[in-house]
């Protein structure tokens, strides 16, 4: 067990803030909602999603973004509780890309 | 809407979206998949996702700005806003989801500013979604260590003499800044005095203004 959680970065040495902002896309006002969902209807709790983020290796963390850490994170929650199916979810993945399109979901 | 006479929930029939010109990257795709999955399953529907992204959007910084301008304003209200937050967001017809909401008043003596500095826990019921920088590492690193020298990166300058209190949110607690009126905006109604409320402000990262 590491000294320090790999999310406690608060009093880091970190460079600038980044003051511009961007609008949030669309699929990403999609995934908060389908997260607030999942809590919502009991799926879920917060302190197993915190977990599932506390868990990821440091230097993945490091790289990650906001919404792209979110997503693995619950990605990684719902296949431990059983409720997708790990290699269901990355052929749909590949399908989608494959596709490149958004129309068939 | 009439009733579908198939089990697809073909959500991405609805009007044209923001973002269709963009290319579809592995994260949106990574979602995309996800979402499928959970709605085949029976774990949610794409109606309840819509619907749930209408709520949502009805967290806005308007929203914060309208209890802030109100308290000025009316003493008691501010008192109940003190006193508690959610209860005080209710009476403007506010429905505030986070676990708890506290409101911590700036004083000529004491400046506030919010941080999470374990991920990104914000009062997005009365300010909507955190902006980028609210999320990025580099904030919630060094708020709580160097707090005057980001605020000026903010153009906030926050004399010496004047303490900060950095306030660390989590799930289970969310703070909001109440700042102080600004001067020379005596004459001014709720809805004008809610206009000089930024979103940034009821963080702590920028000051209201009075109108020039």
């Amino acid at each position: 067990m590491a000294d320090k959680l790999t999310t406690d970065i608060g009093g880091d040495p970190a460079g600038p803030i980044p003051l511009e902002g961007r609008d949030q896309l669309f699929w990403e006002k999609q995934m908060i909602a389908a997260f607030n969902l999942l809590q919502v209807k009991g799926v879920v709790v917060t302190d197993e999603f915190r977990r599932t983020v506390e868990e990821m290796p440091a230097d993945y963390y490091a790289g990650s973004t906001f919404y792209g850490r979110r997503l693995d994170g619950m990605v990684r929650l719902l296949i431990e509780k059983g409720v997708i199916d790990a290699d269901a979810f990355e052929a749909r993945v590949r399908e989608i890309l494959e596709s490149g399109t958004r129309d068939h979901v | 809407m009439s009733t579908h006479d198939h089990n697809h929930d073909h959500d991405d029939h609805a009007p044209t979206r923001e973002d269709d010109d963009l290319e579809l990257t592995e994260g949106e795709a990574r979602f995309l998949a996800l979402k499928s999955l959970l709605i085949e399953g029976g774990v949610m529907t794409a109606d309840e996702i819509r619907a749930r992204m209408e709520f949502n959007e009805r967290g806005s910084p308007h929203q914060a700005a309208r209890m802030i301008a109100r308290a000025w304003l009316d003493p008691d209200y501010k008192a109940r806003m003190l006193a508690d937050t959610k209860a005080a967001a209710a009476e403007l017809g506010i429905e505030a989801t986070e676990a708890a909401l506290v409101t911590i008043e700036n004083t000529p003596e004491r400046h506030n500013m919010v941080v999470c500095t374990l991920c990104s826990c914000y009062p997005r019921s009365l300010l909507g979604e955190p902006p980028a920088f609210y999320v990025s590492k580099a904030y919630r690193s060094r708020a709580v260590r160097e707090p005057r020298k980001v605020l000026r990166e903010f153009g906030v300058e926050i004399p010496d003499a004047v303490d900060i209190a950095v306030h660390d949110s989590n799930a289970d607690l969310r703070y909001v800044i109440m700042p102080m009126r600004p001067a020379g905006t005596e004459g001014l109604n709720e809805e004008e005095l809610a206009a000089l409320i930024a979103r940034d402000s009821v963080v702590g990262c920028a000051l209201p203004v009075a109108p020039a």
